[in-house]
């Protein structure tokens, strides 16, 4: 259970990986993200968060072509492993038996 | 730019496995926000680096290697206090030597750095010049702060170059007394000698800058008979009231109001007053100001090239008469920074100092911490050879030569360290003693500068440098080995330059104690040389020379009628004051040939007063008329004239023609011939002088002085007595007496000064110097006790082991003398020079100086030496 700790930040990088697929890499996922939860998110900690998120398996990356926008620097592009698919699984299930487990005169109210 | 300090930031703070990713995020970002405009996106930029500074992306700081580094250093700090504490007095003597020399530097900077600041506080003050004259009157060379005041106008016209000037009037003794509302405020004696209240320039405060604290000075310095005052004045007479508009009644100049309030002068300029009066030099005929202190402000920019010979022509078109009247001028520019440390001028406006006080100061400062430095040099080499085992050890442990050096440069460091605190602790304390001293007003505080604080950050890195390493480099072919066996003995070479050091440091102790007994010797003669008269019991009365002349000598009758008072005298001039130049024509000489020789205008009973000794003829008979014509010689001046003194009495002096004499007085016969007298201090010879009879004839020449010589030990009665008289006859004048012996004393001051401190000064450098020796001697019983053991078994003396421990010392205290005696000799006989009377150095200064160090030095070492003598062996070889 623990192994599939997400933060909320986390799970958003992590579906925005999953949305993005081939074209998932920093820059792109940052706007992505921006464009969803309409608010700014930080370089480090996007880079951050996908690179804590790589260390707990959830996800792949490799380097793809370099560009001279990035000066001279390869894009890291990112994509998720069996794992991470499993942890995000595992996030919504819980999610959605909570939802289900509300009465419906709370959500009325 | 900003760019790039973001890059740098990010790639100083970022964790290195993320920097690549995170800088081409950024960078591709930036890209595209360049299109909004470059500065923009740099800015976006550089807050983006700024915000990404959190703890997951910041790189840990190295803190791996950080640690153990701090680690070992907090190790060396240890291991140093540790150390500290087990060589209690070899710590003791470092940290009190060091702090008293760091103190003193710190004191003397501060001086320095004072004397150094003078006017630099005007905002053009690199492009302010005063005018200084060359005077040459019949051979008689001098140098004046003045020029004539037609110079500066003249030159604003001519020249170019010249953006402004402005002129300073002294206002005579006799006009500074100041009323408001019925109360008089005596401010004759000021900071200088001139009083505190001036004539100034319409133009004044374009050249120099004041603050102004109320009015505007713009315009209260164009209004004319208008007084701009300073704070402290201010706040003395009128208190927290109001003062623009107010009127202050000078004595015999009328009424001048208050048009503005400045700031006080800063302690630092040599112009200090408190009151500046307009309009004076802007009226058609302005009274009393033929000669003026004059001020040149420059164009930015304007070169001097050239202007000093322009200035001596327009100063001979301007001013024709004077070289008619046989004086010669030529004219200086001089920087007004460089008014203060320039002592030879006449006439400044505040007391020049002399730059060689200024010199002598830091170099014996300097002296005083090279004495400390280099017993903490000797004692930590001593300590060596000591700790050599913990060096082998730590260096097979795996120290390297560089971790070595820096805990030797981190155990040096904390004893500066703490003896620059304690030091600093000295200074505060002694700051007021010292200010008074000085009489000055420093703070720490100016010293509290960036640059400042980096000069006294880089001197205790170099003294711990060299105190730290030095001991280190003469180790340097040690290997583990030698140092773990204790074979780390100091060769000959740090033997030899051990002792090089501890002469050096006694011949400078033994050089400053020399340089205080001759000095002391010096001021003795100065203060107690006969000069040709009897100064005790003489009191000189300020006189107004502009008071009517029956009116003086009312007062001159009165205080005769006091029983205390034996002989009363007017004069214009006398010893120890200024005195009058009197131009003449000398019997046997044609009326071209005027000689012009120092003397003073008097009434009849001054010789009585002042007793001369008449050489021949007599003294000046009130009962013969013609004797107010007639005068009295020096010996120095009969010799000038070439004649015998025999023959002297009964010569005709004629005035010349334009000479001070009005109406028929043509001259005189001379009656008398004095023995030479000191009329001025014994720094300059005894010239040619000459005593005449005043007479109310003559243009511009009034009395200034009421000489009273007593016979009374009481004084305090006496002057109660003289002070009724005057009030009764000169009610609106407060009564200004001052002892002639006082006055006298007053002009060796600047030797007083420099005796008081070179002996302060020579105590020092002898206790530290001492401090050192007795950490050697410590340092060397301990090394040979085995050897002094050994030695009393086989059957020494302990006169013999007294001799055996001390006898280095001493010869390395005698050669130090023997190179300090001539050293002194040359600048001491350089300075003695300086004054036309001196005491001959007498060669015994140096042997006593000589005696008394190897005295101190023997009471310093005398116990430590007796203990270690008197050490029972059986401690010493015992080894079980």
């Amino acid at each position: 259970m623990k192994r599939y700790q997400l933060g909320e930040f986390e799970e958003m990088v992590l579906l925005t990986v999953c949305v993005l697929q081939e074209e998932a890499y920093g820059v792109s996922i940052k706007e992505e993200l921006e464009d969803r939860l309409n608010r700014n998110v930080s370089v480090g900690a996007l880079q951050s968060a996908l690179r804590r998120m790589e260390d707990k398996g959830f996800l792949d990356s490799w380097e793809g072509e370099t560009t001279s926008q990035r000066g001279g620097r390869p894009r890291r592009y990112f994509k998720i492993t069996l794992f991470g698919v499993k942890a995000i699984e595992y996030t919504r299930e819980i999610r959605s038996g909570l939802w289900r487990d509300i009465p419906k005169a709370v959500l009325q109210s | 730019m900003i760019k790039r300090i973001a890059d740098w930031l990010l790639k100083l703070l970022c964790y290195p496995k993320y920097h690549r990713d995170i800088r081409g995020d950024l960078e591709e970002i930036h890209n595209k926000r360049k299109k909004r405009g470059r500065i923009v996106a740099d800015l976006m930029y550089l807050k983006e680096v700024i915000s990404l500074m959190r703890p997951s992306v910041v790189k840990p700081f190295r803190f791996t290697f950080f640690n153990s580094s701090l680690g070992i250093v907090r190790n060396y700090i240890v291991i140093a206090i540790r150390q500290m504490l087990r060589n209690k007095v070899h710590a003791a003597i470092n940290i009190s030597g060091l702090a008293i020399g760091l103190a003193c530097c710190l004191l003397i900077s501060l001086y320095i750095l004072d004397e150094l600041s003078f006017d630099k506080f005007h905002h053009n003050a690199d492009r302010i010049y005063r005018i200084n004259s060359h005077s040459s009157i019949g051979g008689n060379e001098r140098q004046w702060a003045l020029s004539p005041s037609s110079l500066a106008p003249a030159l604003l016209e001519t020249l170019p170059q010249v953006e402004s000037i402005a002129r300073i009037g002294t206002i005579g003794k006799s006009s500074q007394f100041v009323k408001y509302n019925e109360v008089v405020y005596d401010e004759s004696s000021g900071y200088g000698p001139y009083g505190k209240a001036f004539f100034i320039d319409s133009t004044f405060f374009e050249v120099f800058t004041y603050k102004p604290l109320a009015g505007s000075l713009e315009i209260a310095s164009k209004k004319p008979q208008s007084a701009i005052i300073t704070r402290r004045i201010a706040e003395k007479i009128f208190g927290e009231r109001q003062v623009i508009g107010e009127s202050l009644e000078f004595a015999n100049l009328g009424k001048y109001e208050i048009t503005a309030v400045i700031g006080d002068p800063p302690g630092n300029a040599h112009f200090q007053f408190d009151y500046l009066l307009t309009n004076e030099f802007d009226t058609e005929s302005p009274r009393n100001f033929f000669w003026a202190r004059s001020y040149v402000l420059m164009h930015n920019g304007a070169g001097l090239d050239g202007i000093v010979k322009k200035i001596d022509s327009i100063g001979l078109a301007t001013e024709p008469g004077l070289e008619k009247n046989g004086i010669y001028m030529s004219y200086e520019l001089q920087p007004v920074t460089d008014i203060h440390l320039n002592a030879g001028y006449e006439y400044e406006l505040y007391p020049a100092n002399d730059i060689r006080y200024v010199y002598i100061l830091s170099i014996v400062s300097v002296f005083i911490l090279l004495i400390a430095t280099i017993n903490f040099i000797n004692l930590s080499t001593a300590q060596l050879t000591r700790r050599s085992r913990e060096f082998g050890i730590r260096n097979v442990i795996g120290a390297g030569r560089g971790q070595i050096m820096l805990q030797f440069f981190i155990q040096s460091l904390s004893t500066t360290m703490i003896a620059a605190i304690i030091g600093i602790l000295i200074s505060i304390f002694a700051l007021d003693v010292f200010n008074q001293f000085t009489g000055k007003q420093l703070s720490l505080s100016s010293i509290a500068t960036w640059q400042g604080l980096s000069v006294v950050a880089l001197m205790l890195g170099a003294i711990s440098f060299v105190t730290g390493l030095y001991p280190l480099a003469i180790t340097n072919s040690a290997t583990p080995i030698s140092m773990l066996k204790e074979e780390l003995k100091p060769g000959s070479t740090t033997d030899f330059l051990r002792k090089v050091m501890v002469v050096f440091q006694f011949g400078i102790s033994v050089t400053l104690m020399a340089a205080t007994f001759i000095i002391i010797q010096q001021l003795h003669f100065l203060q107690n040389e006969d000069l040709g008269f009897n100064t005790d019991q003489i009191l000189l009365l300020s006189v107004d020379g502009k008071v009517p002349v029956n009116r003086l000598n009312a007062i001159k009758h009165g205080v005769q009628q006091v029983s205390s008072v034996q002989w009363a005298t007017l004069h214009s001039g006398g010893p120890g004051k200024h005195t009058n130049v009197m131009v003449m024509v000398p019997e046997g000489f044609d009326d071209k040939t005027t000689h012009r020789i120092d003397g003073i205008y008097a009434d009849f009973d001054f010789v009585k007063t002042y007793g001369f000794k008449l050489i021949a003829g007599r003294d000046f008979n009130p009962a013969l008329p013609t004797d107010s014509l007639n005068f009295i010689l020096n010996r120095s001046a009969v010799r000038k004239f070439g004649w015998e003194v025999e023959e002297a009495v009964g010569r005709k002096i004629n005035y010349p023609s334009g000479g001070p004499a009005r109406g028929p007085a043509k001259g005189g016969t001379v009656i008398g011939v004095t023995e030479d007298f000191h009329y001025a201090s014994l720094h300059n010879e005894i010239g040619p002088f000459m005593i005449g009879i005043h007479s109310s004839n003559f243009r511009g020449l009034g009395f200034s002085f009421l000489s009273v010589k007593t016979h009374s030990s009481n004084i305090k009665e006496t002057l109660t007595r003289i002070g009724s008289v005057w009030d009764d006859l000169e009610p609106n004048r407060p009564i200004n007496y001052s002892f002639l012996d006082q006055s006298y004393a007053n002009q060796y001051r600047s030797e007083e000064k420099l005796s008081q401190t070179i002996s302060i000064f020579a105590g020092l450098a002898i206790f530290i110097a001492c401090l050192g020796l007795l950490g050697l001697v410590l340092f060397v019983t301990q090394e040979k006790t085995k050897e002094i053991g050994i030695r009393k078994v086989l059957g020494a003396s302990l006169p013999q082991i007294i001799v055996l421990l001390t006898t280095g010392f001493f010869k390395l205290i005698l050669i130090g003398n023997i190179i300090a005696w001539p050293v002194t000799y040359i600048f001491l006989k350089d300075w003695l020079e300086g004054f036309a009377y001196h005491v001959d150095i007498n060669l015994l200064v140096f042997v006593f100086a000589g005696i008394s160090t190897v005295i101190i030095a023997a009471l310093t070492i005398g116990y430590q030496t007796l203990v270690a003598a008197l050490s029972n062996p059986v401690n010493s070889l015992r080894y079980e």
